[in-house]
């Protein structure tokens, strides 16, 4: 079953082992072991989201919450101090231009209550593209390529095989250890991905 | 957390919740006997009135999560839906309570919806020739109840009918809207109003209620889709019930302001209480091992994230609400606001959006918060505080300055221990989870933990 699809060139290096699994259970199985042996540059790939990977693979709760709120509050200081710059403050920003109170329907100028819809608006605008971009760059997208595509097995992670690939820029990644370790998961099917130099 | 002896998911003979029931049922004794010792007739309605509608919207708050949850065929929340469900059918118990109330409103001895009530009475003369005295007679008992608050206004609006003609002219105006309103707030047409939403809520409670118990024995999935399949209609039925409630019970306190967004209001704290109930029960249940791990952090966590939506959602409409009229600064619109800004009422208000906004915003907002059971049941009971805070607010500003009086708590805790006193009984009767549902195994299953 296991097997070795790429001979071993000089011109190229190792990228990523990747292992296929037939069931959810035996990745699921290979996912603790991996995640016990210390890897970790290595993910799972599954043709539908699966419960309780996350604790399978040892992954931490996701920063992105915070990332989100941090941004959604400094959207909302924008607003506040953007309201407040043109509705009532009486001060050059900048150089930019004077800023000057407004009298809006008998309301003092830069009234609170008046700036609430605003705070809102770009609380959720500056929230919501922290959590787009924020995501990105915590999943390290886009990017061109990734080596992983050089299997052509691969394309099953999308019908009905799962994947798990660990990669060589992980510390403890070792051409033989990280073979043993695989093998010992019990995959259908081991392959050895390099790239071009 | 695992007993072999529970996995029947029953409260079983022994333990605290086997009791529970008198715990409630003593506090409504004492509070029945506080309220009734200490308050005259009309502080006791307005107090009554609000005890009970703090009660509805649990109530409420429970039929709409239960049929929520089969309108979208929801696995998640299957295995919580039994508490809910119980508090549900606490509708008839909450109409036994409502009924002295109508009764009161009906025979007038209840003078909380005087305003409008008395309009209707006068209606007749007011189509004849204008009558000057009568007119400015009725003006002046209008304003009078306009102004509990600032006792002076009231005298200085009745004492000064020649040189202050433009006030007697608002307060005419005023009075020809409440007027305006009679045939539809009038005391027969709301007295059948009152008791048709009760009926719906009582039947709805009563059929969903009476085939999820049925479910429990014959483990039928056709009770499931039959409950799917009305859940929409009902939904619809009682959304309209809720707001028409809202409107009749504690808008026309103030029968010349009116505002569209009121019901959805009253249904985000209905939604906000039941919440916070059902977290609180669930957690004491589960902290004594009497649903094993049937309820589990995972369904905590998926409570506290629609408690903490809520949350939001009312903090989003009750400003809506409140920031159009200021806005507009339209007088006959801003008096109910300035109801609740005078009279020491300004201290309330800001109870209400640090208490229902800002703190429970940045103390539920992180997933840390809301996995950590104990910090959860702390601000559950903080967030039921404030939703009775919140319709305190709505109705007692109608009788007066502000004055915590021990009717308002005596009557709170006669209807509410009352009403958890069945509560509490019907969970020690019924199996704590619907073990009948088709879609209980996945809500078992249910371990994402997002």
């Amino acid at each position: 079953m296991v097997e070795q699809a790429h001979n071993q060139s000089s011109t190229k290096r190792p990228a990523l082992y990747l292992a296929e699994y037939d069931t959810p259970n035996a990745i699921a199985k290979a996912a603790m072991k991996v995640r016990d042996a210390g890897y970790k540059k290595w993910d799972c790939h599954t043709p539908y989201p699966m419960h309780g990977m996350d604790e399978a693979m040892g992954l931490k709760p996701t920063k992105i919450g915070f990332i989100s709120f941090f941004f959604g509050m400094a959207g909302v200081a924008t607003a506040v101090l953007m309201m407040k710059y043109m509705n009532a403050w009486d001060f050059n920003f900048l150089d930019i231009g004077w800023g000057y109170p407004i009298v809006v329907g008998g309301k003092p100028p830069g009234a609170f209550p008046s700036m609430v819809p605003i705070m809102f608006e770009l609380g959720i605008l500056f929230c919501g593209f922290a959590t787009l971009f924020g995501l990105l760059g915590i999943i390290k997208l886009p990017r061109h390529n990734h080596p992983i595509f050089e299997s052509e097995r691969f394309e099953a992670a999308t019908d009905d095989k799962f994947f798990i690939s660990i990669e060589a820029g992980d510390p403890s990644f070792n051409l033989d250890r990280t073979r043993a370790l695989l093998e010992s998961t019990g995959p259908t099917y081991l392959e050895l991905i390099e790239e071009g130099a | 957390m695992t007993d072999v002896k529970n996995t029947d998911y029953r409260v079983g003979n022994d333990g605290f919740w086997a009791r529970a029931w008198v715990v409630p049922l003593v506090l409504a004794g004492v509070g029945g006997l506080m309220a009734a010792l200490t308050a005259g007739p009309e502080r006791l309605s307005y107090a009554y009135l609000f005890a009970l509608f703090t009660i509805v919207t649990v109530m409420l708050g429970g039929i709409f999560l239960v049929l929520i949850q089969f309108l979208t065929a929801a696995h998640w929340g299957v295995s919580t839906r039994r508490i809910v469900e119980v508090i549900m059918s606490g509708a008839p118990v909450v109409a036994l309570l409502a009924l002295p109330f109508i009764f009161g409103v009906w025979t007038g001895k209840v003078p909380v919806y005087q305003e409008w009530q008395e309009a209707t009475g006068h209606g007749a003369h007011h189509d004849e020739p204008a009558d000057e005295h009568g007119v400015l007679g009725l003006a002046g008992s209008v304003a009078q109840a306009q102004g509990h608050a600032e006792g002076h206004e009231a005298d200085h609006e009745t004492g000064h009918d020649e040189g202050h003609s433009h006030t007697a002219q608002e307060t005419t105006l005023h009075h020809e809207i409440i007027e305006a309103k009679t045939g539809y707030l009038n005391t027969p047409a709301w007295t059948m109003r009152a008791i048709i939403y009760l009926l719906i809520w009582s039947v709805i409670a009563w059929l969903y209620f009476g085939w999820s118990r049925r479910q429990d024995e014959d483990h039928d999935p056709r009770h499931t889709l039959r409950m799917q399949s009305l859940a929409a209609p009902l939904l619809i039925v009682f959304a309209g019930a809720l707001t028409f409630a809202a409107f009749d019970w504690l808008m026309s306190l103030e029968p010349s302001w009116f505002s569209t967004i009121f019901g959805v209001v009253i249904f985000a704290g209905s939604a906000v209480a039941i919440l916070a109930t059902t977290i609180l029960i669930g957690l004491s249940l589960y902290k004594r091992g009497l649903v094993g791990e049937a309820i589990n952090p995972v369904h905590f966590h998926d409570l506290a994230k629609l408690l903490f939506g809520f949350i939001c959602f009312w903090t989003y409409v009750s400003f809506s609400q409140w920031m159009l009229i200021w806005y507009a600064g339209i007088p006959e619109e801003a008096t109910w606001f300035h109801k609740r800004w005078e009279g020491g009422w300004m201290f309330v208000s800001y109870l209400l959006i640090f208490g229902h906004f800002v703190a429970p915003f940045l103390l539920l907002i992180s997933r840390v918060q809301k996995l950590n059971l104990r910090w959860l049941q702390a601000m559950c009971f903080w967030v039921i505080f404030i939703h009775a805070v919140d319709i305190y607010w709505f109705v007692l500003p109608q009788a007066g300055a502000f004055r915590i009086q021990l009717a308002d708590i005596g009557a709170l805790l006669f209807v509410g221990g009352v009403f958890f006193a069945y509560v509490f009984w019907q969970l020690g009767r019924v199996p704590l989870i619907p073990v009948g549902d088709p879609r209980l195994q996945r809500s078992l299953h249910h371990h994402q933990t997002h």
